[in-house]
């Protein structure tokens, strides 16, 4: 019965899941953009103030999910992929995927959004608790527009007096003027009172998204260093090689911690920072693979006829790199993620607009004692990225040649 | 097969002997747990409290302190000196030395030794941590005591110290580790700070050390000659440096270590119910401030936006923000709020009548409103001449407390109408740009000096306040803190500290938020252990084991 | 004659790689050199306090010399560094080469103890799964390796902490040595080292487990595949002695063009590591030095595992040379 499922059966699965759990969101998503519409209608010119990055948040990945949904059941018996067979690695990089591109409706709550203290330190996984809204007083004292009621409900930073997390149902709504509903913290709270859930999910999009942007950078680095030393050798090879040889010899970590702790700790800066300092191994394996092929003679008439040296580079040489250099840069993106989560464990990356993997694992160990859900759970999702992406890397070192060695840097 | 697994029940089994039979004797022995690394111990150069602390069992000073609970302020007793005797205006003072001290060479301790030790404190080359704080004494041109007008040597056990006349003199401007001339002078002056003259010798202490291993622990070994040696006293004492605090926990619990500071006010619950530990709380003389650049004119660094430069402004700050509900979550009342930097141990110069403001809301928005701050626009944020009150707060990354406190301030200022953008900047970068006043909003704490010395925090001079960073000016604060330095009458004094903390805590140069205390566990096989507000680690030879 | 000309064509070649490794470590001893001149944080800082004289924060900071010109600074340190004189901490006012003297044996010996823990576990595998092929260590092996391999460092080293130290209390929780190790016999010394050491160890080792086993079980089928072997084999040959002095000596080869870069990662890994288990490393000195700004002791720290790193990187390629005739053809285009 398992071996049969499809890819787009998995897909299909997980949109379901998402659907009956996250129907709430979606709900007041669609409110939003109908609010958002209505006042596109009444007073356009206010428009633009609207776009808070949240909104555009919510709003892609709100599309983002409806166009996959759509492709999915539409496209499934023209495209030969999504009928293939779903092994237990394909369905963990379309559950990362997922957490990747549906994250605001994914997670329940912001990450940074602290409950009341007393109530929701530390919530063991799956405890339930009432979330208390006060509606009267609240809707007379404020003099919020129906658009920034709906944005509310679903970017809650903070939690206000008139928005609180209780122990007990408090379900008097002729005198105090409150609607109580009861929320469970899947994988429970952390001693800050904040849902772990939505900080895995936001943690994870950050980590796969430096991950991302930092092998872009490598690539772009690595192949141009590579080619023109390869390609034009003498005196640009020597220094390139040196210079390699150079950012070889300090552990991959120092470099990053030395660079972090002297540039900064802000996001961009850890991304470049990540993405610089891994150049070297692809610098070495485009330059040499450049070697070979340069002598060859298609190569050698590509010159000939007057290519410029970048059509030669994209046309002639990359189509035949292309195995060496995604192998090494699928590798480079599991270091990346290492490392980032360990600069976030040492504590050298301290950046709290955002939550990280490592910093929970972190927090985790000082918690260890009283709570062992808040190390476990992001344990366990940088453990599953890893192993699939390391999959995928042995896969493609499978395929192409044995030459690309399993060594780190 | 079969093999192997012979293989492994023999390997099992060397394992579980060897796991057995290295027990460790400890019954002369106490392991210290220290946060920071010890960089030094040589008495000129010691930076933290904890360095200066072990010094001091190193090398004895001429007085030692106490604190009087009663009247909430140190008292002092002779250590070194025999006797102690004043001037009636305390100008001077006629100091005699014990004639029984002597060093490791043999010879005693004399006048000599001490005016060494005084010249090498005040060196300019020496750069001693004490440099140019020599605010009593004549002083040459380049900050170092003037010898000749201050010292009166009068036979080689007793010597006169005179002060500069009508200032306010006490046994703290004499208290420092005395050092043997016969060594220290051996050293080149500016070459002190690399010797490691420290060491090899022995000086007047209990202890001397035995071996010291950087990043990991210093072991102290008693020695017989010292005044305080006694055949009680612990033989072998063990600083050890564990700066995560979750493994200084576990080794506490596992009984590797017998004390150790800064318990999380979590813990302390914990521990103390398992009847093992005693905790002690030192109280406090730590608050954590929410800064907040006043005089914006003043200041180059910073932006001038001048959010701040209102005391009305600052108040209604510190009024949306619930710091009782920090002190109670976080700190488990291991805490206190306060109103005002002098410390409630101080308690002969605490006005009483000078109260926290309270958390109000409300209160605080209507201030804001009368301040000319609304929501104008409806966004849930306040404005004023179409600029929205925020402003980015600054705090230095790993410290937990910190980050709580930032997140709190952040939700709690939102709820006012204030947004706050919350920055966690790594220690080094934080301080270095804290001090050059770079920042227009921070996160930090002060210790209180004990005596209470309040100018370098709260005088408008930068040159004498390095500590008022919020560049903080009021007249007739600068007036009370002059007066402070010069000998006064006691009710006088008093009187002008009570003004002083109904002034500050009136215009608020900073948000006060609270008195940390700082909880410390004693594995209870260790005795006689004296938690003061002056220091954790001090008297060890009076310690114990049971 | 010509043998003459060959040794000493060898030597040129040689000199000329040794010389490229101290290009190499010149760029990176400038790289690290501007890198510290540009960086934010003052390594005086702890004398800016309010209980201290203001000045005495501008002597130190003098004396540190951070207050003469750039190119100044950068004249004298590299003359200090041809004397062999890194400077002076800043934090703990010694010598930096002796801070380093101080603990660089132990993670040397601790590197150098892992990664020969890494060759004799994953070669004790290879032999076990060789001998019973199909087996199921060979079996949970290909499918459980990439889930160790996928395992974070702090994740290891936490879950035996938590494991072992912890609930089980059979290790100690940090350290090298008790703090009674100085009255303990030469045996109780090594197991007292053993206990505290053991933990680690594993961590630090376990990647690099799998990785030699992946890759020599690879190299292995491969080379099992040759020709020569397989003659050998059908030669009647003894099929262990064949696999012990044929197929593993050509197997191994390649491994030694990695060691280099293990020996890079072992030094980055050990920070984690040294930081979980509180252990007085390189890695752990080197990550305070930077968080405090101690530049003569970062200098000190990068240069001697710059030095170490490219050691091992010269001796691999002084093995490559005397025993891959290709490659020597290539070090000619370098």
């Amino acid at each position: 019965m398992i071996k049969k499922i499809q890819i787009w059966h998995a897909v299909l699965i997980l949109y379901f899941i998402v659907l009956l759990l996250r129907f709430d969101e979606l709900i007041s998503t669609i409110e939003l953009v109908f609010k958002i519409f209505q006042l596109f209608v009444s007073q356009p010119e206010n428009i633009s103030s609207l776009f808070s990055s949240n909104v555009i948040d919510q709003l892609t990945s709100f599309a983002i999910f409806l166009m996959g949904i759509i492709f999915v059941i539409g496209f499934r018996n023209r495209i030969a992929w999504l009928r293939k067979k779903c092994s237990l690695t394909l369905f963990a990089t379309i559950i990362l995927a997922f957490i990747f591109l549906y994250a605001p409706i994914l997670a329940p709550y912001s990450d940074n959004l602290q409950f009341n203290l007393p109530t929701a330190k530390r919530l063991a996984p799956l405890s339930g608790r009432y979330l208390v809204k006060m509606i009267d007083e609240y809707s007379t004292r404020s003099s919020k527009s129906q658009y920034q009621k709906a944005e509310e409900t679903l970017f809650r930073e903070n939690v206000t007096p008139d928005y609180y997390l209780s122990e007990i149902l408090i379900n008097n709504q002729n005198s105090i003027g409150s609607e109580s509903t009861k929320v469970i913290f899947l994988l429970g709270t952390d001693e800050y009172g904040r849902d772990i859930l939505s900080r895995i999910i936001y943690a994870t999009r950050y980590s796969l998204l430096i991950g991302i942007i930092a092998i872009f950078i490598t690539g772009l680095i690595g192949i141009t260093l590579g080619f023109i030393s390869g390609y034009f050798g003498k005196y640009a090879d020597i220094l390139l090689n040196r210079i390699a040889e150079m950012f070889l010899a300090v552990p991959f970590i120092f470099l990053v911690i030395l660079c972090v702790a002297f540039l900064g700790d802000s996001l961009s800066t850890v991304i470049i920072v990540l993405g610089v300092a891994g150049w070297m191994s692809l610098f070495k394996i485009v330059r040499s693979e450049v070697l070979k092929l340069k002598t060859r003679d298609h190569i050698v008439t590509s010159r000939m006829i007057g290519m410029t040296l970048f059509n030669q580079l994209a046309k002639e040489f990359l189509p035949l790199l292309l195995p060496a250099v995604l192998t090494n840069l699928t590798f480079q993106f599991a270091y990346i993620i290492i490392a980032e989560s360990s600069l976030s464990f040492l504590g050298i990356t301290g950046n709290y607009s955002h939550s990280s993997l490592g910093g929970m694992i972190q927090q985790g160990f000082l918690n260890l004692n009283e709570a062992w859900w808040i190390i476990l759970f992001p344990t366990l999702i940088i453990t599953l990225i890893f192993y699939t992406v390391y999959n995928y890397a042995d896969k493609l070192r499978n395929m192409g040649t044995k030459q690309i060695s399993f060594t780190m840097n | 097969m079969k093999v192997i697994l012979n293989n492994l029940l023999r390997s099992c089994l060397i394992l579980v002997i060897c796991l057995s039979c290295s027990k460790e004797d400890k019954s002369d022995l106490v392991v210290v747990g220290l946060e920071s690394e010890i960089q030094t111990l040589n008495p000129l150069y010691t930076m933290s409290e904890v360095e200066a602390n072990i010094s001091e069992l190193l090398f004895l000073g001429l007085v030692g302190h106490d604190w009087d609970y009663e009247k909430g302020e140190p008292t002092s007793f002779p250590v070194l000196a025999s006797s102690i005797v004043w001037e009636n205006d305390s100008s001077s003072v006629l100091i005699s030395l014990r004639n029984d001290v002597k060093w490791g060479n043999g010879k005693d301790l004399t006048a000599d030794d001490v005016i060494f030790s005084f010249d090498l404190y005040s060196d300019k080359s020496v750069q001693s941590r004490f440099y140019g704080t020599f605010y009593n004494y004549y002083l040459n041109k380049d900050l170092s005591i003037d010898l000749k007008k201050t010292f009166e040597i009068i036979d080689p056990q007793k010597f006169r110290i005179n002060f500069l006349p009508h200032r306010n003199t006490s046994c703290y401007d004499f208290d420092f580790p005395i050092l043997p001339k016969y060594l220290f002078e051996k050293v080149h002056r500016s070459d002190l700070a690399l010797s490691d003259t420290i060491s090899i010798t022995s000086g007047t202490g209990p202890y001397k050390i035995k071996e010291w291993k950087k990043n990991q622990y210093v072991k102290l070994i008693a020695t017989s000659e010292s005044i305080y040696s006694s055949p009680t006293q612990i033989k072998e004492l063990i600083f050890k440096i564990i700066p995560d605090y979750t493994s200084r926990l576990y080794q506490l619990k596992n009984n590797d270590i017998d004390l150790t500071e800064f318990i999380k006010p979590e813990d302390v619950e914990n521990l103390a119910s398992q009847g093992k530990f005693v905790l002690k709380q030192r109280t406090g003389r730590e608050y954590d401030y929410l800064g907040l650049r006043t005089n914006s004119a003043e200041n180059k660094n910073s932006a001038k936006t001048g959010l701040f430069d209102s005391p009305r402004i600052r108040k209604a700050i510190s009024m949306a923000i619930n710091r009782e509900s920090i002190v109670q979550e976080h700190l488990r009342n291991k805490g206190s709020l306060m109103s005002n930097p002098v410390a409630p141990i101080f308690s002969s110069v605490l006005n009483k009548n000078v109260n926290p403001l309270p958390f109000d809301l409300n209160e605080a928005k209507l201030i804001l409103n009368s301040e000319g701050w609304n929501d104008s626009n409806n966004d849930g944020y306040l404005d004023k001449n179409g600029n929205m009150f925020s402003f980015t707060l600054n705090f230095p990354s790993g410290n937990p407390l910190r980050e709580y406190t930032a997140i709190r301030i952040q939700n709690n200022l939102k709820a006012a109408g204030i947004k706050v953008e919350l920055k966690g900047l790594e220690p080094t970068v934080f301080f270095e740009k804290m001090f050059n006043k770079q920042f227009e909003a921070w996160l930090a704490g002060w210790s209180i000096p004990v005596p209470l010395n309040l100018k370098p925090y709260w005088h408008s001079d930068p040159k004498l306040a390095q500590g008022n960073l919020s560049s903080y000016k009021n007249k007739r604060v600068d007036e009370i803190l002059n007066a402070l330095d010069l000998r006064l009458p006691n009710n006088v004094r008093n009187n002008l500290i009570k003004e002083f903390q109904k002034i500050i805590s009136e215009d608020q140069p900073v948000v006060f938020l609270f008195w940390i205390d700082n909880s410390v566990a004693i594995n209870s096989r260790l005795q006689n252990v004296k938690v003061t507000p002056l220091a954790t680690i001090q008297k060890c030879w009076e310690w114990k084991i049971n | 004659m010509e043998n003459k000309l060959k040794m000493k064509k060898k030597w040129i070649e040689i000199l000329s790689i040794f010389f490229s490794y101290v290009l190499t470590f010149w760029l990176l001893i400038s790289m690290i050199f501007i890198l510290l001149r540009l960086s934010p944080g003052d390594p005086a800082l702890k004398y800016l306090s309010p209980q201290l004289n203001s000045h005495l924060y501008n002597y130190v900071k003098s004396s540190y010399g951070l207050d003469k010109s750039v190119f100044e600074q950068y004249y004298l340190f590299i003359y200090n560094l041809f004397r062999g004189d890194f400077g002076i901490s800043y934090n703990y006012r010694v010598p930096v080469s002796s801070m380093i003297v101080e603990t660089a044996p132990f993670t040397i010996s601790f590197s150098l103890v892992s990664f020969l823990m890494q060759v004799a576990i994953s070669m004790w595998i290879i032999f076990y799964v060789h001998k019973h092929k199909g087996n199921w260590l060979e079996k949970s092996l290909n499918k459980i390796s990439l889930f160790l391999y996928s395992l974070p460092t702090m994740t290891v080293g936490l879950a035996l902490i938590f494991i072992f130290s912890l609930q089980l209390g059979l290790f100690p929780l940090a350290d090298v040595h008790s703090t009674n190790f100085e009255e303990l016999n030469i045996f109780q010394k090594l197991f007292d080292l053993v206990k505290h050491l053991t933990l680690p160890i594993i961590t630090l080792s376990l990647p690099g487990i799998i990785i030699f086993y992946n890759y020599l079980h690879g190299n292995i089928e491969a080379t099992e595949k040759k020709s020569f072997i397989k003659f050998m084999i059908a030669n009647g040959f003894d099929k262990n002695i064949v696999f012990k002095k044929h197929v593993i000596p050509n197997s191994i080869n390649p491994l030694i063009s990695i060691l280099g870069t293990e020996l890079g990662i072992l030094l980055g890994g050990a920070v984690i590591t040294e930081t979980l288990f509180g252990l007085p490393g390189l890695g752990r000195l080197t990550v305070t030095a930077i968080l405090t700004r101690d530049y003569p002791l970062i200098i000190g720290c990068v240069f001697f595992s710059g030095v170490f790193v490219l050691a091992a990187n010269f001796l691999a390629d002084l093995y490559k040379l005397k025993h891959d005739v290709q490659l020597r053809e290539n070090f000619k285009n370098l």
